[in-house]
């Protein structure tokens, strides 16, 4: 028999001895597991999507940041409507205003009630507050809705800190309140929930070979990376749906599902009574009595909705928004029943990328008039066609660009003349890069035009003055295969347009700058036949190509290498 | 306290408490007549008379309806006959450590080496003392008296030697056993890419880490919760993979059951004072026994068997000297060739331990022993669980773990001596690993079972 007989112990040390243990758990539970637990939720594949787990980190940036702040709040249709780093540069606001998009699938006013102490705690000026109709439904008996509600108040409660426990509690369901931790003690039940995983996952970033330049597994930056405040206001949007389909598929779709959905409650909401309401009513209390300003959205929905909805349908929706735009303090803005373009949506009820730029314009202005304590009613500014009208601006320069040297260098971004898509479901425009020289063509949703002539062109007036072959390069970069061609054609004097060469940057570029002139038939070179003045139009092949610089050589070995034409 | 145990074996299992009492009073009445009786005879009779109920009550609710099955299996056979009905009766909780106690208590008594408990409450708390009842370890009666018969002292000592038994034990259970266990399930429920000799080492390793684990951690626990009654439980493992022969291994692994085993059915048999013959029936009976002790299953037998031919290849191996004389100079590379070729058989009779399947079984052997196996990792890795690098780390720790703790005298004693700060903080640290490692399905205690 082994003796364990150890030197005599009293009871103050033996109790001295179990408080210890229990400091010990405490402490390696808060400050340990929870920060592993939550990092690993947020940067690893433990979660569906690591923005699950961003909600108090990010109230605690936007606490940071100064000069004025807004924080929008809702579902995937707020996440997808609001892009806070184009909403903060339309914004009149000289002192840099931040907008931040804390929308997240799946979130109703219940779930997202219990962020409203963050949100206060955040001195956020303004709240900007999803209200649909989808928003508006009476809670039902669903294994899933129950498992989302279990996910998201696990998850809040795991990265909650205890200054954003509010009188929300009194609002939780008996049957979700398992779920809520509000002491230290159910916070460490909550992590152990994702523990292992979370362990696991910092084993896999230990052994993972080169983990400072792994990629970002959950699309979520890590807290506090150089991408992190650019992701709190312009979240990683879902990719194009609906733009890559046709008319005709996208009303088979309606026609497949709509008439079920529309019988479902998110078309058919209610205008009080439901723990919606009860939401919506906690949360616009206590922001009013913080003196938050409260901006109440409606985000339109796809045009062939509502085809599918009775006259009076909606009926309480209207009356639930307009009682609370009523509100001191809250501001109604509701697009819902606009008629926004069906190439402005990116499914049934999220926008893509233009209607995200439209909304951003309509949003800017609406802050502009909070700020500047104007009327309460928000004038439809700016207007769909004053909307067109802005983006169908394409003033080319006029120069003309002469090649008198061996090898002859045309910035890109300096067209003399260009022109927009004649297609109407292609809104692409080719536009200064910002971010260095060059042109891109914008948006890049993964588009090609029907017809080349269908896309956008920029173009150039050349003057050569002496006959010979004329070899034409171009310096482009795609970031894939789906990014990286133009096409490109010439006006001759006396002679018919020659036909288009399509230029490819990629896959020999990969998302580098390269210099190309292999065109689809041949490196691209043109006779000249003494004094010619000619026009060069590149034309949309592929959205999201970029183009920096043209170089016109007349010797045929000439290959330009960036080190040398930089 | 014995009616505590009474109440505790009655929650754990129901009216099987009626068994236990009636063999403890069996047990009592027989210890005390054959040592008030000087009439050999008479006493024997008592003797035949506690063996005989002790033996029947296991063979009925352990083994009957194995040997009904096996009986049908051979007559189907054999004449393609009807078979007997099994029972299906339900296995008492403990019921193979208990009886094994209270037959040691008449045996020790008839041997004249102990004197019967003073009263019945006494001996009912020995036969059923409900911290080892479940799963042992398997103490002796005089081991037992000897501490009843001091006054029971609740020292704040006990109580820290009790908690750190308790939770290392917790440790061992949770961290450990039962997340490795999910890999070796994995492996060998499933029953796919058998052929891989890396998934089927890695499987034997790791059970052959969840058995120890499980086991000991049971026993840790026991011995913590009977020290904190004040009662020493005897020690039931010696780090057991790190025996260098399969004597050894028996000498750290199960002691409780393997002295016992040694004491009552190896010696009496004849032991290994009247010739080889006599050894190798009494050996090869023992295990063989011992192996069945641990179920009704013929894998358990095959188990039991192997290990006899393990002890008995090794003393006839020993006695040709062979290692000595090749490493006559290089002692330390004789052990560590001895230990790893000892742990090399005793993880390839996991196998035999585990898996009840025999096709499973069999391929699984083969390939253990490199015959017909190939080595593909990527196979491996993806057929693993999820959770892959941390049971990784797990068994890393454990082996370098296992080590340290035989060459410090065991990471209980160490962690129970520390200073308050220190326990805190090492406790402390362990409650909170157990706590955050456990994984989401907890598996039972494999000598639940048995």
């Amino acid at each position: 028999m082994i003796d364990l007989a150890i030197s005599e112990e009293n009871v103050i040390s033996l109790a001295k001895s179990i408080i210890i243990a229990g400091l010990t758990f405490l402490f390696v539970s808060t400050f340990v597991v929870n920060p592993l637990v939550t990092n690993a939720m947020i940067e690893s594949q433990i979660l569906s999507n690591g923005r699950y787990a961003i909600v108090y980190d990010a109230h605690e940036t936007i606490e940071e940041f100064g000069g004025f702040k807004a924080t929008a709040i809702g579902s995937s249709i707020i996440r997808d409507a609001v892009d806070g780093l184009c909403i903060s540069q339309k914004m009149d606001s000289e002192t840099g205003a931040g907008i931040f998009n804390l929308g997240i699938s799946g979130g109703n006013p219940y779930t997202e009630m219990i962020q409203t102490q963050a949100v206060i705690n955040s001195k956020t000026n303004l709240v900007l507050l999803e209200l649909g109709p989808n928003n508006l439904w009476q809670f039902y008996d669903s294994q899933s809705l129950d498992d989302y509600i279990e996910f998201r108040f696990s998850i809040n409660s795991i990265t909650m800190e205890h200054d954003d426990v509010g009188s929300w509690t009194e609002l939780i369901r008996d049957r979700d309140l398992p779920y809520v931790a509000l002491t230290d003690v159910e916070k460490i039940r909550m992590s152990k929930i994702y523990s292992i995983e979370s362990i696991e996952s910092t084993f896999e970033e230990m052994a993972s070979e080169f983990p400072e330049v792994r990629p970002l597994k959950s699309g979520v930056p890590a807290i506090g990376d150089d991408n992190w405040l650019e992701y709190l206001m312009t979240p990683t949007y879902k990719s194009p749906n609906f733009e890559l389909k046709s008319s005709n598929e996208v009303r088979a779709y309606f026609e497949a599902n709509m008439p079920k959905i529309a019988n479902g409650s998110v078309y058919n909401p209610r205008s009080e009574g439901t723990l919606n309401h009860d939401s919506y009513e906690y949360i616009l209390r206590e922001l009013r009595e913080n003196g938050i300003k409260v901006l109440l959205l409606g985000i339109p929905h796809h045009p062939q909705v509502h085809e599918y909805l009775s006259e009076n349908q909606l009926d309480e929706y209207n009356s639930t928004f307009n009682k609370y735009a009523e509100y001191d303090g809250v501001y109604g803005m509701n697009m819902f029943w606009e008629d926004w373009p069906e190439w402005m949506f990116r499914d049934r009820n999220h926008l893509g990328t233009h209607g995200r730029e439209y909304a951003c314009e309509r949003i800017a202005k609406a802050i502009d008039r909070i700020n500047d304590n104007q009327s309460e009613i928000f004038p439809v500014n700016p207007t769909l066609e004053q909307f067109y009208d802005q983006r169908k601006k394409c003033d080319g320069s006029d120069l003309t660009w002469f090649v008198i040297s061996k090898n002859t260098i045309i910035p890109a971004e300096g067209y003399s003349f260009c022109s927009l898509a004649k297609d109407q479901r292609l809104p692409h425009i080719w536009e200064k890069t910002g971010l260095s020289t060059g042109i891109r063509l914008n948006p890049d949703i993964g588009q090609s035009p029907r017809n080349i002539v269908d896309g956008p062109m920029v173009g150039y007036n050349i003057t050569i003055q002496k006959s010979g072959w004329y070899f034409f390069w171009f310096e482009t970069r795609g970031e894939s295969s789906s990014d990286d061609t133009f096409a490109v054609n010439f006006e001759r004097p006396n002679l018919p347009e020659t036909s288009y060469s399509i230029i490819s940057s990629f896959p020999q570029g990969n998302g580098e700058w390269i210099w190309t002139n292999e065109s689809s038939m041949s490196p691209l070179k043109m006779w000249v036949q003494g004094h010619w003045n000619i026009k060069m139009k590149i034309w949309m092949q592929e959205d999201g190509v970029e183009l920096r610089r043209i170089l016109i050589s007349n010797d045929p070995s000439f290959i330009p290498a960036e080190e040398v034409m930089g | 306290m014995f009616v505590m145990s009474l109440v505790f074996f009655w929650l754990a299992s129901g009216w099987h408490v009626l068994l236990l009492l009636f063999s403890t009073s069996i047990d009592w009445r027989c210890g005390n007549s054959i040592y008030a009786s000087n009439d050999e005879r008479i006493r024997k009779r008592w003797l035949m008379v506690s063996v005989i109920t002790n033996l029947s009550l296991l063979s009925i609710f352990k083994y009957l309806d194995f040997f009904i099955r096996s009986f049908n299996l051979t007559a189907m056979k054999i004449s393609n006959s009807p078979g007997l009905d099994e029972f299906g009766l339900a296995l008492p909780v403990g019921i193979s450590f208990y009886t094994f106690q209270t037959m040691s208590y008449t045996i020790d008594i008839y041997r004249r080496k102990m004197a019967p408990y003073q009263s019945f409450i006494d001996f009912g708390c020995y036969a059923s003392f409900f911290p080892q009842l479940v799963a042992g370890p398997i103490v002796r009666a005089d081991d037992f008296k000897a501490q009843l018969d001091q006054p029971i002292s609740y020292r704040s000592a006990n109580i820290k030697v009790g908690l750190t038994l308790i939770i290392y034990g917790l440790f061992k259970k949770i961290v450990f056993a039962d997340n490795l266990a999910i890999h070796a399930n994995q492996i060998f429920t499933e029953g796919e890419h058998l052929g891989n000799i890396g998934l089927i080492w890695w499987a034997s390793l790791c059970f052959g880490i969840q058995i120890y684990c499980d086991f000991s951690a049971y026993t840790n626990i026991a011995m913590g919760s009977a020290r904190l009654l004040g009662i020493s439980l005897p020690e039931n493992f010696k780090t057991p993979y790190a025996a260098t022969s399969p004597q050894d291994f028996w000498r750290r692994w199960h002691i409780s059951l393997s002295t016992w085993l040694r004491d009552y059915l190896y010696i009496p048999l004849g032991g290994s004072r009247h010739g080889q013959r006599v050894m190798l029936f009494a050996l090869m009976t023992t295990m063989i026994l011992g192996g069945l002790w641990h179920g009704a299953s013929w894998n358990f037998i095959i188990w039991g068997l192997a290990h006899g031919l393990l002890l008995v290849g090794h003393r006839f191996f020993s006695k040709l000297n062979l290692t000595e004389k090749l490493f006559m100079n290089f002692k330390t590379s004789s052990t560590i060739i001895s230990w790893i070729v000892t742990q090399y058989l005793v993880f390839f009779t996991w196998l035999i331990f585990r898996i009840e399947d025999i096709d499973i079984l069999f391929e699984s052997m083969k390939t253990f022993v490199g015959i017909g196996g190939y080595f593909d990792f990527s196979e491996f890795m993806l057929f693993l669980p999820d959770i892959k690098l941390l049971i990784f780390v797990l068994a890393i720790v454990f082996i370098i773990g296992h080590g340290l703790s035989g060459r410090f005298g065991g990471f209980v004693y160490q962690i129970s001596k520390q200073g308050s700060t220190t326990w805190g903080l090492i406790i402390g640290l362990m409650i909170a690993i157990i706590y955050f490692v456990q994984p989401s399905e907890s598996v039972d205690f494999i000598y639940f079972r048995f």
